[in-house]
């Protein structure tokens, strides 16, 4: 897909702007009334970045990231009077697409295809290390550092329990203390 | 915290694209626009049997053996007389003989000791203490699903000085373990290592507490243990205690699903699993399938195992129909060998040829199935994603990979 340069992209435009981006899960239309495709674009603009972003440290392809939150906009997009919480929804499927696409890139291509994909040394060893994570611990870790979000709300997310978030988020740790040392704290 | 969370956050140094043309193309073209692109030379309906090794295509020919298996398979096929409705999912195979393997129950859990309290967290996590369990644990525990795990990390997180906790998981009940070198091969009872040991060691550790872990494959289960100990500290007699504990530990075989080819139960699938007992080694192969709607149950009255025709022909257009079959006897090469490429679960169904039409005994021509073989632990299989359409959509393919990822395979002996 060809990219287009995004004007508004800056988060501290917006907060200059007086649009406080909502969190994650709590979504734009949370008061009742039916959502509107209007509904959708505004969560666009609001948390597409971060959900970019998020889908980016959990996949480690730009093109999985890209694709996955597209397609999570537009089934919104498509028929936003049957979503109660567009915010959740969203990130809901997008993490699903993605894990799916997350599947048949490893399958198809087995190593990494993102030589062309320009990015600058700090950022190509967080995706590195975070490629040495489990399928299940990587989202955990991602929503949990990345999108600051309680396990509660990770395990609504993810379908998964609490706890299991917890071990998950607790074995990812460990996992990249052995990896990165242990100087984290 | 703060530390990884800025580490992560260099991920944000990148610029995201604006997306928002590609959604409203998306929805433009929502229909008929994710399928996978079929393989050419496999167009025109080629005759297809979905129990067959062999297949037609125009990309790999069909050998002189295959055309045989094909046609012994073909003329093994036993007119069944009938189908009735299914009720709820199935999932006790029929018609199996016994699988082939050591099987347990797939669980983790420890003995009781004197002195220990323990918490079962589902099948795959358990937990003991030398103290008692924090009342959140215990909440938890009770609410665990079939895949969910227990760290007891509120335990964990006011564990008394001199207090020990011992958390244990495995990922799966019925899964072998893949060889994976952070979990060397161990035995049990496992031995804490003091050098996997440290306080303060990495974010979330709850203060004031010591953490050890031991890493290890055992009974064909990849391991995680935990060691939580009450203080930063560790005289060589908490270590011991530590050590007790783990000596507690139990740990099963991988469960059994009743045949050496099935698929791991879960809520909104039917699932068939048979190995034919007709005396024919050719015949007498393990197959599993699974569908998003209620099969037939398979009564060894056609032959191989695998779903019924008319259950594919009567599949809705968002009903998927998924089957797994060993394509040759232990111990044989199945037609075309270099065709299986050892391969690890999750199958991916990305690497399948799209193949449109029916085939012989198939009236309905509006079907198209995903075709892959493989060689998983030691067995060459063949799997087959059934649709009622021949353009299946993405959504579609992801639900028969859905379906797919249940699948479970016997280790060949």
């Amino acid at each position: 897909m060809v990219e287009t340069p995004r004007a508004f992209r800056d988060p501290a435009d917006r907060l200059r702007k007086g649009i406080t981006a909502p969190r994650a899960l709590s979504g734009v239309v949370d008061d009742g009334r039916v959502t509107r495709a209007s509904d959708v674009e505004r969560l666009y603009r609001e948390t597409g970045d971060r959900l970019w972003w998020a889908l980016l440290a959990y996949t480690g392809h730009r093109e999985i990231a890209n694709d996955a939150a597209s397609e999570a906009f537009a089934r919104a997009l498509n028929a936003p009077e049957t979503i109660n919480d567009p915010g959740a929804w969203v990130w809901r499927v997008a993490f699903r697409v993605a894990a799916a696409e997350l599947r048949e890139h490893r399958r198809s291509s087995g190593e990494e295809q993102e030589a062309s994909y320009e990015m600058d040394e700090s950022t190509a060893a967080v995706l590195a290390a975070l490629d040495q994570l489990s399928h299940r611990q990587r989202p955990v870790f991602v929503l949990f550092y990345l999108e600051d979000l309680p396990t509660k709300q990770i395990a609504e997310l993810l379908g998964m329990s609490q706890a299991t978030v917890s071990v998950h988020l607790h074995r990812a740790r460990n996992k990249l203390r052995s990896i990165l040392g242990d100087d984290d704290d | 915290m703060t530390d990884t969370k800025r580490w992560i956050g260099a991920i944000r140094q990148l610029p995201p694209p604006d997306l928002w043309d590609e959604v409203r193309f998306r929805v433009a073209s929502a229909q008929g626009r994710a399928t996978v692109p079929a393989d050419p030379q496999s167009r025109g309906g080629a005759a297809r049997q979905p129990w067959s090794a062999s297949l037609g295509s125009g990309r790999k020919r069909l050998t002189a053996g295959a055309v045989a298996f094909a046609v012994f398979a073909a003329a093994s096929v036993l007119l069944w007389n009938g189908f009735r409705t299914q009720g709820p999912s199935s999932t006790a195979p029929v018609g199996a003989g016994p699988p082939h393997g050591t099987f347990g129950d797939g669980s983790v859990s420890f003995e009781p000791t004197q002195g220990w309290d323990l918490l079962q967290g589902g099948a795959l996590s358990a937990c003991a203490t030398t103290g008692s369990f924090a009342a959140e644990d215990v909440r938890q525990s009770s609410h665990l699903g079939p895949n969910d795990l227990l760290g007891c990390f509120s335990t964990a997180a006011s564990l008394p000085p001199g207090g020990v906790l011992v958390t244990a998981s495995v990922p799966d009940a019925y899964t072998w373990a893949v060889p994976n070198p952070n979990f060397p091969a161990g035995t049990i009872p496992p031995t804490l290592d003091p050098a996997s040991c440290g306080a303060r060691a990495f974010e979330g550790q709850p203060p004031g507490t010591t953490e050890c872990h031991v890493w290890m494959t055992v009974n064909d289960r990849q391991l995680g243990i935990y060691v939580f100990l009450g203080t930063e500290s560790p005289t060589p007699a908490l270590m011991a205690t530590a050590q007790a504990g783990l000596d507690a530990l139990v740990l099963s075989e991988p469960a059994s699903l009743g045949n050496d080819i099935a698929f791991r139960p879960t809520d909104g699938w039917y699932d068939e699993a048979a190995t034919p007992t007709r005396g024919s080694p050719a015949i007498d192969l393990p197959a599993a399938w699974t569908s998003n709607v209620a099969l037939t149950r398979y009564s060894q009255q056609y032959l191989p195992a695998g779903p019924s025709n008319a259950d594919i022909a009567r599949l809705p257009t968002d009903g998927v129909i998924v089957s797994v079959e060993q394509a040759a006897p232990a111990g044989e090469p199945p037609p075309d060998p270099a065709s299986y490429q050892p391969s690890a679960l999750p199958l991916d169904l990305s690497t399948a040829r799209l193949i449109r039409g029916g085939w012989e005994g198939m009236a309905d021509s509006d079907v198209s199935q995903l075709y892959l073989r493989a060689e998983v632990n030691g067995r060459p299989v063949i799997v087959q994603a059934f649709f009622q359409t021949t353009d299946p959509s993405r959504e579609l393919i992801r639900e028969a990979s859905i379906g797919l990822a249940r699948l479970v395979v016997v280790p060949a002996e």
